[in-house]
């Protein structure tokens, strides 16, 4: 099969997944349920460091913060992958004769657009509010990278999404633990200094680290080059999710066509 | 009765032991503990340990309450089982308010889990130094609790998009009742809000009693809990039983 079939295939997943959304949330469910609740997470995160009183706390918790909720909505993907087991429709994929990466990859992408638009709305919306507003015009540039940060969690949770796709029962608890180890350890409440050493290198390799390394600079008015090698470095380790991801679904069907296992997770 | 009630805790407390998902909420808390005492201590102020480890405690008996107790006539329900609970004699309220109770009970175990992790992982050891009003107050919330989730439930019932609700009563919550931070940080317009909100009186209580000062007019604390914990129980009393008489009066116990 070629990119052209893959990317046939993608587009028509995304349609699915988008379908999905919708019927999930109406715009007014989406955004008082929904929104609300990501912005009162964020605000709950930057009154703690206002009450914690030491300067630049609560400017370090609104970033990080900010951009730590699209992971909230990415990692939604772990559910929908999960769902197409539990739907019965998992079977069926593994039958067809085109490739699966490209279905689940754009199944669940619909969260990749609601965690940019969340991420984004958070920094331009509750940043002005709480006095920390982004410097404009340049702040703007923080859109393609929450979008790029999004993409690179994306593939992460692809990645969890395809292991726990054998252990459906486990979904909520693996999307869970996965969302606040990155909550923890990739600079969103406290900087990566904070961690010993080996933790420090072993966090290079996740997502979100380095997206949100790229927004903190370019909100505190550093050098392009600095934005860019923090950006760069965020693709590549999004690309690498990527190909984990990849891999774990093939092997995943393999294993389940050879052993029989394709309706049943053990 | 009281044999119902408490053949209904044991059947909840088994649901609860098969179905270890449903426990995610009390996953959460240690992990959100953390992250929590992570930002106190890289400030340096490892003296708002005791502040971190109520209030997440506080966010893990809310969790579990809305997501637990105010799911349980969906799930009997969506397991076929709701009609034959109803038509039985034991009253219908009573079994669901024992089973309730005994999730909101199970939900407190997040003092414990979020006061393990602040000891374990952080070295912090939380001293509570007015331990009689801590207890009542806990006890106070534990019935206020079980009214707001009651009124959960019946509501609940009358929504497809539970997870959407369930979602949206977390985090807004947790802002409003100053379940780590106090209201006084919140804008004055919505101080209101947050008296009406039971968790509020609750968590300034707790947060007192982990300092060595003295506590301000506990009674009204105490009294604010008990008096919006039961107004919670009466609005769900009454929105269940509304609920259920529109129920049979349509036919749709099995499905609305």
């Amino acid at each position: 099969m070629g990119p052209a079939t893959n990317l046939r295939i993608f587009r028509f997943a995304f349609r699915s997944a988008i379908a999905d959304w919708r019927t999930m949330y109406t715009p007014t469910t989406w955004a008082i349920g929904w929104l609300g609740r990501i912005l009162c997470q964020v605000s709950f995160f930057v009154l703690i460091g206002r009450y914690i009183g030491v300067p630049g706390t609560a400017r370090f918790l609104m970033i990080g913060n900010s951009v730590f909720v699209l992971v909230q909505s990415v990692l939604f993907a772990i559910f929908t992958t999960c769902g197409e087991r539990l739907a019965g429709t998992y079977p069926l994929l593994i039958c067809a004769p085109g490739p699966l990466f490209p279905v689940f990859a754009g199944r669940s992408a619909q969260w990749v657009l609601d965690g940019t638009l969340c991420s984004t709305v958070s920094v331009f919306l509750l940043g002005p509010l709480f006095g920390f507003a982004p410097p404009m015009p340049s702040g703007l540039l923080v859109v393609p990278i929450v979008f790029l940060t999004a993409c690179s969690v994306y593939g992460f949770g692809l990645a969890v999404g395809g292991v726990v796709l054998r252990l459906v029962h486990m979904r909520a608890l693996a999307a869970s633990i996965t969302l606040f180890l990155l909550m923890l350890f990739t600079g969103v409440q406290v900087p990566a200094a904070f961690w010993p050493a080996p933790v420090r290198m072993l966090i290079q390799g996740l997502p979100l680290t380095h997206g949100l390394r790229a927004v903190r600079s370019l909100l505190a008015g550093e050098s392009g080059g600095h934005v860019l090698g923090a950006a760069l470095a965020e693709s590549a380790v999004g690309v690498a999710w990527f190909a984990v991801a990849a891999g774990i679904f093939h092997l995943g069907a393999q294993r389940a066509r050879r052993d029989g296992t394709v309706d049943f997770g053990s | 009765m009281l044999t119902v009630v408490w053949a209904e805790a044991a059947l909840q407390l088994r649901v609860l032991r098969r179905t270890p998902d449903r426990m995610l909420p009390l996953v959460v808390v240690p992990l959100l503990t953390a992250a929590i005492l992570t930002i106190t201590q890289n400030a340096g102020r490892a003296d708002l340990a005791g502040t971190a480890v109520v209030g997440t405690a506080i966010i893990g008996i809310w969790g579990f309450a809305i997501y637990i107790a105010g799911d349980i006539i969906e799930s009997e329900r969506w397991l076929g089982t709701l009609e034959g609970v109803i038509t039985t004699p034991a009253p219908f309220v009573v079994t669901l308010l024992a089973r309730i109770a005994t999730v909101t009970a199970v939900s407190f175990a997040s003092i414990a889990e979020s006061a393990f992790v602040a000891d374990v992982f952080f070295g912090v050891h939380p001293a509570v130094h007015h331990k009689l009003l801590f207890t009542l107050t806990l006890a106070c919330t534990w019935l206020a609790m079980t009214g707001t989730a009651l009124t959960m439930s019946g509501l609940f019932v009358l929504t497809r998009a539970i997870g959407t609700y369930q979602n949206a009563l977390t985090y807004p919550f947790y802002v409003l009742s100053g379940a780590v931070t106090p209201i006084s940080l919140l804008p004055g317009w919505l101080h209101p809000l947050s008296r009406i909100v039971f968790l509020s009186w609750s968590a300034d209580l707790l947060r007192a009693c982990m300092t060595s000062g003295g506590v301000a007019d506990p009674a009204k604390g105490i009294i604010a809990i008990l008096v919006l914990g039961v107004a919670g129980a009466g609005f769900g009393l009454w929105s269940t039983s509304v609920i259920l008489r529109r129920m049979y009066r349509l036919g749709t116990i099995g499905h609305l």
